[in-house]
This record gives C-alpha cells, structure tokens and sequence, in this order.
C-alpha cells in the first residue's frame, strides 16, 4: 500500500511538469500556425495552384534584378585579372619573359571577360546523345573540364560516361564509369551530366534559392548564394552535382578567359557545381565545349523553340528518350539512335 | 632584308629536303604504299582519262571493292567530264594537292548528290560537330588537362559568337573508305570515387538486417524483464 501510494504522489507531480510542458508546445504550435498563415498565404497559394503546361514551359525565375548580375560580374572580373596578373608574373620570372608559356599566360589573363548574359525568354535549349555513335572516349569529359576551369583531378569532373548494357538500358546497376577499353562489342556507353530538367528536383530543396531554372531552360547555381548543404546533391537522381571541396587555383595557363557569373568563374571552395550546358558559350551564340569535342559528332545541342534548329531535327527524324522518365523531372537531355553505328573494336573485351 | 634571306634559305632548305626524300624514297617501303608521291599527277593525267570501268588501283592505293563505297567506280566522283558533272551541280572535285577548309567545303554538295538525308542533317548541325567564330578571334591550341589537346577561343568580345560546321565531310570520312572508325578513349579522370562493390551492397544489407532483428530481440528481451519483475 505504502508503495502505492508513493507511486501515486510521484505520478501526481510528473504531471503538473508535463501539463506545463504540453501548454508550452501547444503555445508555440498555434504561433507557428499563426506565423506561417500571416507569412507564407501567398507562397502557400501559390504552391496549391494547378499546375498547368504554361506553368512548365515559362517556369517563374528566381532571378533578381540583372543589374545585380552585372556589378557583381564587374567586380569579379576586376579581382580574377588582379590575381591572374600575380600568377602570370609568377610563371614569367620562373620561364623568362620571352617564353611562349609567359605570353600565352599574359594574353589570357589581359582577356578574362566575366558576363552576366541574361537569359532569352523566346529560347528554350536542350541537347541530344546519339548513342549509336558516341564511342565512349572521355574527350567530351576533359573538354568540359578545361572549358570550365573545373579543379584538375579532384574528381569533379561534370559529365560521368556510363558503360552499359545494349539491352538492358534501363538497368542503371551494371552501369560502370571506370572501364579502359572502348567500344565494346553490345555495349553503349551514355554520357551523363546535367539533364536541365523541367521539373528540377534539385532546385525545389535547395533552402536558399541558390540554384534555379532559367528562362531559357539552363539551370544554374549562384555560388556566391550557395551555403554547401548539398541537399540537391542528393535530390539529383542523375548524380550530376559536385560539392567542392577544395579551394579554388588560379592557373593562367590552364584559365579559359571566357567566364559567366553563373557559369565557369572560379568557384570558391564549399559550394556546389555542376554543368550549365556552357552558358558563357551558349547564350553568346556558341556551342557547348562537349558539342565541340566530340571527334563522332554524337552530341547535338539546340533551341527547341526554333523549327529549324539541330535539336528539331533529331527529334522529328529520329525520336528520343530520357533516362529514368519514372523520376518525373522531365528532363531537356535527351538520347537517341541514329542507326549509323561506329563499329566496335574486334575483341574489345567479353 | 633579314626576312627575305629567311625566306630563300627555307626555300633551299625545302628543295633540299625533297629532292633528299624523292632520290630516297624509292628504296624506301614507305613508297611501296604511296607510289603518287614519286610522280606529280599531271605526269600521266595530261593524256590519260579516268577510267569508268575501274574501282581498284594499286597505284593510289584506293580499293573500291570494299567498304562502305563498295560499288562505286573511282569515275563516279572523279570524271569531271562525265554527265556526272551536271548532277554534281558542275561542281569540279578538286584531286590531291593541300586544300584550305572552303575549298573542302566546297566539297561537300559532291557527298550531297547521295546522301542528301544526312547532307540536310549536317545542314542543319545534327551530324558532325560544330564550333564558333569570334570577330578578331583567335583559337590557340594548348596541352590542356593531362596533356590532352584543346583548342581556347580567344576573343576580344566574347559576346558575338557565331556557329558554324566544324569540318567538311572528307575531314572526318575518307572518301575512299567512308566508316568513321573508332579512336583510342582517355583514361578516367583522378580523384573519382569508385563505384561501391557489388558484394559490399550484399554484406552491408545483411549486417543491417541482423541488427535490426538483434535489437528487436533485446528491447522485447527488456520490456518483458521490467513487467515480469
Ligand atoms: S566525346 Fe563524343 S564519343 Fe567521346 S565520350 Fe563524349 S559523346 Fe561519346
């Protein structure tokens, strides 16, 4: 009896603690409704709208005002020239100021030009992969790297070259990044790096709006906005984003003077990266530095708002398919057959 | 003055080295494959016409008899005479010889009398590769990432570029034997995390399952000795 009662008086004073307690969390559960019903009404409006197919087409940019984009491009332009020129001198006391190694150093750091080209809302691009003819050589991948001013052997490397099965295509598991013998016989190998999704998964979690779909259908990543927490690293399912780990190097030999904000300039260390489809090439006009590599021409890069563009064709003559349509994001990388095959080496492995 | 006496010094120096190759080259093997550059062309093609009937000659080393133009005859592309000539648009093939890109360019409607789907690809830049000019560009050939040949585009506005077909179709297809065949691969880049093991998935998933079923087994093994005691 005694213990009883003991008990009850315990349980009796436990409960006074938990009442307050449980007042205390329901006190802040009604502000927290409160809060968000008073801040978030036009957000959560908007996210319970219907989404329609003008919705994905036209997706609302995070983009703030381009002047912003602009001072900053200035600004940065002014600071990578100012540390170019110290690497530069660097390399002319070591080699002689005649040697070609000094020009060549000098000449590109005289022309480092950082942009902030806007996107064109009336553009809309996309790339395609004929898989019947890309032989798997990796030149697409240093391509990207030297084009990008992306860190040397740190693994950062954008694009990823998948060797896989001719038939089972859809099976991911087998895929392999690290074979050393191409074409094989039955095998295709499938280049991936950014897909520029319609429906960026990527983009949805990121807590700082660091990282969003363009007009003109790049998604790119504001380094400068981006605070590492590589939640659209795991969000991808294609595994395309980087998370940099080291801090940037500044070689004027190995620098592509052709820069964009959003784009190619020197990451700082800790953020994320990943492909922009060359938006400091594109939106000027050029083609993506892979496009240009390819020795089999297997990648077609294009605006799919215009008729008569590559991209167009492909589409219209061939057909094409994306990896993993399950997942939903729509993806703007597309791969295709072209019935041309580059032969396989005899022998190529089993 | 100075640059001159380069210019005739080269001169001689070039003359030297051919008439060393010509006088060498017979003895050599190499001439046993490239007989042509023994003898200028217009040696024999001054009187002799290209043969309609052939598809085979040693002597240039060409063999129709197979490959993807198995079928053709060399006079199907290289009769300028021939009723070939106005199918060809009167496009006059140029044989031989150091061409410039236009000039290859130039070329192409010749490829085009046949493949007509792909000519209007490349048209249109879905087949081949394209690149950009810039005004006042430059592109400047370097030893990039491990050693690998890459071509920077350097401009003085690097906001006017302009796209255009990167090579002629005779740059990547031998005409003689159009099939591009594959090239050697670059090895994969340092630094990259390799793909987990198969077997490790295995184990791993195992040693999660007997975890799990081991600390069900205890916290049912805990609760039942605190009602029971
Ligand atoms: S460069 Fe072309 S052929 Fe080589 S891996 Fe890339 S896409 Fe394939």
């Amino acid at each position: 009896m005694v213990e009883g009662n003991g008990k009850k008086i315990q349980e009796g004073k436990v409960d006074e603690k938990r009442r307050m307690a449980i007042k205390i969390a329901g006190l802040a559960a009604l502000l927290s409704t409160i809060d968000f019903a008073v801040f978030d009404k036009e957000e959560f409006k908007k996210m319970l709208k219907k989404v329609g197919l003008d919705d994905i087409l036209n997706v609302a940019e995070a983009r703030e005002g381009l002047g912003h984009y602009e001072e900053r491009a200035k600004k940065k332009e002014e600071e990578l020239k100012n540390l170019c020129m110290a690497a530069a001198d660097k390399i002319c006391s070591e080699k002689g100021f005649a040697s070609a190694d000094c020009l060549l150093a000098k000449k590109k750091c005289s022309k480092i030009t950082v942009k902030a080209t806007p996107p064109d809302p009336n553009k809309r691009y996309a790339m395609a992969l004929d898989l019947d003819k890309c032989i798997g050589c990796r030149r697409c991948e240093y391509a990207c790297v030297m084009e990008n001013n992306t860190l040397r052997n740190a693994g950062m490397d954008w694009i990823h070259i998948y060797e896989m099965d001719r038939e089972g295509l859809s099976d991911l598991e087998g895929a392999r990044d690290d074979y050393t013998v191409a074409p094989k016989k039955g095998k295709v190998y499938v280049p991936v790096a950014c897909m520029h999704c319609e429906n960026p998964p990527c983009t949805m979690v990121c807590p700082v709006k660091a990282t969003w779909k363009e007009k003109d259908g790049i998604v790119v990543v504001d380094y400068d906005k981006c605070i590492g927490c590589k939640y659209c690293v795991v969000a991808c399912p294609y595994g395309a984003r980087r998370f940099n780990l080291f801090p940037p190097k500044l070689d004027p030999l190995d620098l592509n003077p052709n820069m964009h904000i959003l784009g190619n300039i020197p990451r700082p260390v800790h953020v994320v990266e990943k492909c922009t489809w060359c938006v400091q090439r594109t939106r000027d006009g050029g083609v993506p530095a892979c496009v240009e590599a390819c020795p089999v021409g297997a990648r077609v890069f294009g605006d799919l708002k215009d008729p008569n563009s590559p991209i167009r064709r492909v589409i219209e003559e061939y057909g094409v398919f994306v990896l993993k349509p399950e997942a939903g994001t729509n993806p703007r990388f597309f791969y295709f057959f072209s019935g041309a095959k580059t032969p396989r080496k005899e022998g190529g492995g089993k | 003055m100075r640059n001159s006496g380069k210019i005739l010094a080269a001169i001689v120096l070039i003359t030297i080295i051919t008439s060393l190759s010509i006088t060498v080259q017979p003895v050599s093997a190499s001439s046993q494959q490239n007989p042509q550059s023994l003898y200028p062309c217009s040696t024999c093609h001054q009187r002799l016409k290209v043969n309609a009937d052939i598809n085979y000659s040693w002597y240039h080393g060409v063999d129709l008899r197979s490959g993807a133009h198995k079928g053709l005859m060399c006079s199907n592309c290289h009769n300028p005479e021939s009723a070939m000539m106005e199918l060809r648009g009167n496009i006059s093939l140029a044989i031989l010889g150091v061409h410039n890109r236009s000039q290859l360019m130039a070329d192409n409607l010749l490829c085009a009398q046949c493949h007509a789907k792909i000519y209007k690809d490349y048209l249109l830049g879905a087949h081949g590769n394209r690149t950009f000019d810039c005004p006042n560009g430059q592109a400047i050939e370097v030893k990039g990432y491990k050693g690998v040949k890459w071509v920077y585009h350097i401009c003085d506005d690097y906001t006017k570029l302009k796209q255009k077909p990167a090579r002629a179709c005779v740059e990547c297809h031998n005409p003689h034997d159009p099939t591009y065949y594959a090239i050697s691969i670059l090895p994969p880049p340092e630094g990259r995390v390799p793909p987990p093991d198969e077997s490790s998935i295995t184990y791993g998933g195992i040693a999660v399952l007997v975890t799990g079923l081991v600390l069900i087994a205890a916290s049912h093994f805990v609760y039942k000795k605190e009602h029971m005691g």
